[in-house]
């Protein structure tokens, strides 16, 4: 296979964003895929204490 | 020595930080290592291995703990399980949300979500938003965000798979459990993960090949959601170049739903075949589409339709004869079958069948169709182990087949099982040997009870998974175990002998 085809089977392929269980991306990248592991992180839930105060204030 | 270092807001699947306290143990010479988020049950355990984690860690912290010989191999030791937790991208770079990828510069198409359920919504509508397909593994997704994100996919033309959607194939790669099932020119649209995935390794093994496996999530065809993936998806196999051949797969839903499907199908310029699993065959009649009742049967169709040659790889004459052999070898007491399943679709297939066929004969177990009772001591039994009740405490058996296996070793080892019958499921996203535990424990078993014990499996699985489905079927074979070609020849086997048992 030469260069240019190779070039565009690895295009073909498809691109994925991982956001969870890192085998899935193991999974895809070891297919030939691009493929990226987001390492994600939850989003910040305010304090209760601080939610109330802030309910009070409004 | 023991120490511990907690990552705020930091969150690792489970599966993974499963895996690495082992490597950690192995490498870096610790004693133990645990890598846990802070819930109140991890706490538990975290304090019974003797490790006091301060009060102030949260759920969505994680906990890395290891004891070790010494100060400097217990700090060795935490910085490789961090180090084994960071995922970089090839060009070295740490990402933490979408919005830091920059798409124009680095293109993608699709985002894979297994998140916990409630955080999997918000991800997934900022994926379509940037332009994204998305495929969501996760479940315990509230039925409304499915609505909301399903109807913003198609407002926006992107694909959405799931929530709880456990395979798919596009563009040629197998997404989350799915098989590496050979390019081909039929498209399967399922609302039935392993269902869908039986589909489409019985069209490999029939010489054919899968353009596209679209999962919608197995809620797709309930009334709430009213097939919007399922439909959207039809529509784009439709219009699709390298597909010929269509297949529907779920399991029964809602009525009016199927029946909007369905009335869509007819008017589909390819041919579509369906199987609606459980639903009633006079649905069918007045609709175009091919009604296929099993999931092979749906397989089989389409490769036909396609221009290909099918047929099961046992005839019924085969199956007969086998069955009669099986049967002179039991014992007295040799009266029950016993099936376990990892892929939950295959255990109700199987009810089904074995209901229509043996409407007499009453199984135990936790599928329709069963009754509830112990499964583990009752007479006929059926198990799906990847159903909620197992899972909600141990990994799904795909993943991690320790529970499958010691209840196969139950089974093989309890004198009034005749038949004992399971599946085999493969893929890059799940367990790398699922089957050898299984095959060293049924040769040990037949061998024990002098060959007088009839054992099935289905390995449902494509070539090109990287289990080598033909070396597992052979170590399985070697075993003693009877390898069937689906699921559903290996319910056909085991009613052949449950009716001459019950005669």
């Amino acid at each position: 296979m030469n260069a240019q085809n190779e070039k565009t089977c690895k295009e073909e392929k498809l691109r994925v964003i991982n956001i969870g269980l890192a085998a899935f991306y193991d999974a895809v990248a070891t297919q030939g895929a691009k493929a990226v592991q987001l390492d994600w992180r939850p989003p910040v839930e305010p304090d209760k204490d601080v939610a109330d105060i802030l309910d009070d204030l409004m | 020595m023991k120490k511990i270092k907690i990552l705020h807001n930091r969150y690792v699947d489970s599966v993974t930080l499963m895996s690495v306290g082992e490597r950690v143990v192995a490498e870096a010479g610790a004693e133990n290592a645990e890598a846990q988020m802070a819930t109140p049950a991890n706490l538990e355990v975290l304090n019974m291995l003797g490790y006091s984690v301060p009060s102030s860690a949260g759920p969505n912290d994680l906990v890395l703990a290891v004891t070790a010989k010494d100060g400097d191999t217990a700090e060795r030791a935490l910085q490789l399980l961090e180090d084994c937790l960071n995922h970089k991208a090839d060009d070295n770079r740490v990402y933490h949300s979408l919005d830091e990828i920059d798409l124009q510069e680095d293109p993608y198409d699709l985002v894979q979500i297994s998140l916990p359920g409630k955080y999997a919504a918000a991800e997934a509508e900022k994926a379509i938003r940037k332009g994204l397909d998305v495929f969501i593994f996760s479940d315990n997704v509230p039925i409304e965000e499915e609505v909301r994100i399903k109807k913003l996919g198609i407002e926006c033309g992107r694909l959405v798979m799931g929530p709880d959607c456990g395979v798919g194939i596009l563009k040629g790669v197998a997404l989350a459990a799915g098989s590496v099932v050979r390019k081909g020119r039929i498209g399967i649209i399922g609302a039935s993960g392993s269902g869908a995935q039986e589909v489409s390794c019985v069209i490999e093994r029939c010489g054919a090949g899968v353009s596209s496996l679209i999962g919608t999530g197995g809620r797709d065809l309930s009334r709430e959601v009213g097939g919007l993936t399922m439909l959207h998806a039809l529509e784009k196999l439709e219009n699709d170049e390298e597909t010929d051949v269509i297949v529907l797969v779920s399991k029964v839903a809602d009525r009016q739903v199927m029946e909007k499907v369905l009335t869509r199908a007819d008017g589909c310029k390819k041919p579509v075949v369906a199987v609606f699993l459980g639903a009633d065959k006079e649905m069918f009649a007045a609709h175009r589409v091919h009604y296929a009742e099993f999931l092979a049967d749906a397989a089989l169709i389409a490769v036909r339709l396609a221009g290909g040659k099918a047929a099961s790889i046992m005839t019924q004459g085969e199956i007969d004869a086998l069955a009669e052999t099986e049967c002179k070898k039991y014992g007295k007491e040799q009266k029950y079958l016993r099936a376990l399943y990892c892929g939950g679709t295959f255990a109700e297939e199987s009810v089904l069948y074995w209901k229509q066929e043996l409407p007499f004969v009453k199984f135990c177990g936790n599928v329709p169709g069963t009754e509830k009772g112990n499964a583990d001591t009752a007479g006929h039994a059926v198990l799906d182990l990847g159903a909620e009740e197992y899972t909600q405490c141990a990994p799904h058996p795909v993943f991690e087949p320790a529970l499958r296996n010691a209840k196969l070793q139950k089974v093989l080892e309890d004198e009034r099982t005749a038949v004992a019958v399971f599946d085999v499921i493969t893929g890059p996203g799940v367990h790398a040997h699922p089957a050898d535990e299984a095959a060293k424990l049924c040769r040990e078993a037949i061998s024990r009870r002098g060959g007088k014990l009839t054992v099935i499996a289905n390995i449902c699985g494509a070539e090109g998974d990287p289990q080598n489905v033909k070396r597992i079927a052979e170590e399985l074979r070697a075993a003693g175990v009877i390898v069937t070609g689906s699921n559903k020849e290996s319910a056909c086997l085991a009613a052949a002998i449950l009716r001459r048992l019950s005669a």
